[in-house]
């Protein structure tokens, strides 16, 4: 065996784990060659050497956290242009978890105040749907000059949490005791997208799926209803409220020219019902 | 743990399980993130630092593997310790922050090595004193830092998880992934590369 075949087995010969017969002849080696003992006496010391590394105390620099939180909002603010720097100032508190946004919650969300009564509620309404009755405790989509809003008001202590659905990811939360939310949802992205919105002690999942600027989708697949109202919304460049218990799965193949017909022909037997809110807002809810 | 809007978050960070909060992150829980990179800076920072030797540059490459952590978290199956998909992360961010500057800290490190070992060689000819003798362990922490330096970066990664952050093989195997095979013949060369480079210092040796 040559010294560099020789020179492989040194850590393991250090360590004590090399095959006996290899260190013996490794041993028997050494005796008659000085430099091979003289080269493994060095490496031995330097591996006595390398017991002193995990002694060295590494104090952590008081600008770590300014270093951490700099970049995370660096490629949050690269991702997207937000106009608004209060929301910037609102987000830092969760700014680090808050990054892989696929949608941009807008900025003019607003929080009226307290105990609002229905009435107050209804005078309150505005845009597309001035005779629907706003409920207590119901999440809505309205078009306010074409663009979704969320409104929900509350009858009491509420979380509202607005999440992407693709990443899943967080993308605000509002504690709305008794009062009303207000906070128009807009999709940045190149493609369709969806928001996931919850409130504490709703039972039914809510989805709002938003076009994005391109309407390039696959008409023919298959997925759960999410991912079904995304091919509609991108084909037919339409917001829709999904309202659904579950995300059963679903397959399409879409040949129509308008996505009422599209949609009743894929879900309507499987237990949805949908309908046109307004031109540009769809509404699908499990009828289950 | 209240937020700003007085929304409970759960238990305070240490009692939380990494695999908890990986799960609270991946449901979009902000903070669980916060908890996540509060509870492992500090072990994020001492590894970087230790390729790196520079407090900036350490704190660049921490800052740059959280952001990828959180990119990428859906990603994180679970199927190893949350610490070695950190020191993988970290590894990956210290290569490509020296890919991208590599010709300015090969000068620079050449360049500072030579002035240390001038003074360490003083601090040698002085007596045995108990405290020349840390010094002299000063001084030796700081000459196999600078050998270490000069090995490749991914021996080095490797040379610094094992011997400075005591990952066993099987976790750095993990954390590469590569076969355990491969990591120890790998180190083995690493250690021999060192020893070269050490050998120009023969009062490592002597000691």
């Amino acid at each position: 065996m040559s010294n560099d075949r020789l020179h492989e087995h040194f850590s393991a010969l250090f360590e004590g784990t090399l095959d006996e017969g290899i260190a013996q002849q490794i041993r028997f080696r050494m005796e008659s060659d000085t430099e091979l003992r003289n080269e493994y006496a060095k490496f031995c010391s330097m591996m006595e050497a390398l017991t002193l590394l995990p002694e060295e105390k590494v104090e952590l620099p008081q600008f770590l956290s300014t270093v951490i939180t700099s970049k995370l909002e660096a490629a949050h603010s690269n991702r997207f242009s937000l106009s608004a720097s209060s929301l910037l100032s609102w987000f830092r508190p969760i700014l680090i978890g808050g990054l892989s946004l696929a949608l941009f919650v807008g900025t003019i969300a607003t929080i009226r105040n307290n105990a609002v009564s229905p009435s107050k509620v209804q005078a309150s309404m505005t845009g597309s749907t001035p005779e629907q009755v706003r409920r207590l405790d119901e999440i809505t989509i309205d078009l306010v000059n074409g663009s979704p809003v969320l409104k929900y008001t509350s009858s009491g202590p509420k979380l509202v949490k607005i999440s992407s659905y693709e990443t899943g990811q967080l993308l605000k939360q509002f504690d709305v005791d008794s009062k009303e939310l207000v906070c128009p949802l807009q999709n940045r992205e190149v493609l369709t997208s969806a928001f996931e919105i919850t409130a504490s002690g709703e039972s039914v999942r809510h989805f709002i799926v938003i076009p994005g600027r391109s309407n390039e989708t696959e008409l023919k697949g298959s997925g759960d209803i999410v991912e079904f109202a995304k091919v509609i919304a991108s084909r037919f460049d339409t917001t829709i409220h999904l309202r659904v218990q579950t995300l059963s799965p679903i397959q399409w193949d879409i040949q129509e020219s308008d996505p009422s017909i599209a949609l009743a022909k894929v879900i309507g037997s499987k237990g949805f019902s949908v309908s046109e809110v307004t031109p540009g807002l769809i509404e699908i809810s499990s009828t289950r | 743990m209240y937020d700003n809007q007085g929304i409970d978050h759960g238990a305070p960070e240490f009692f939380q399980s990494d695999s908890i909060l990986i799960e609270k992150i991946k449901a979009g829980d902000s903070y669980a993130l916060n908890e996540l990179i509060r509870k492992h800076q500090n072990r994020a920072y001492t590894y970087a630092y230790r390729l790196t030797r520079n407090p900036e540059e350490a704190a660049d490459v921490v800052a740059d593997s959280f952001l990828r952590i959180n990119n990428s978290v859906k990603n994180f199956k679970g199927n190893s310790a949350f610490t070695t998909w950190l020191y993988r992360v970290v590894t990956n961010c210290y290569l490509d922050i020296r890919k991208k500057d590599r010709s300015k800290n090969t000068v620079s490190m050449d360049a500072s090595f030579q002035l240390e070992d001038e003074e360490i060689a003083r601090e040698y000819e002085d007596t045995a004193t108990k405290t020349d003798e840390i010094v002299e362990r000063h001084q030796r922490e700081i000459l196999l830092n600078r050998a270490l330096d000069k090995l490749p970066e991914f021996q080095k990664g490797m040379m610094v998880m094992f011997h400075a952050e005591q990952l066993s093989y099987e976790e750095i195997a993990e954390a590469l992934d590569l076969p355990i095979g491969t990591v120890k013949s790998r180190l083995n060369r690493a250690r021999l590369s060192l020893k070269e480079i050490l050998s120009q210092d023969e009062e490592l040796f002597r000691i």
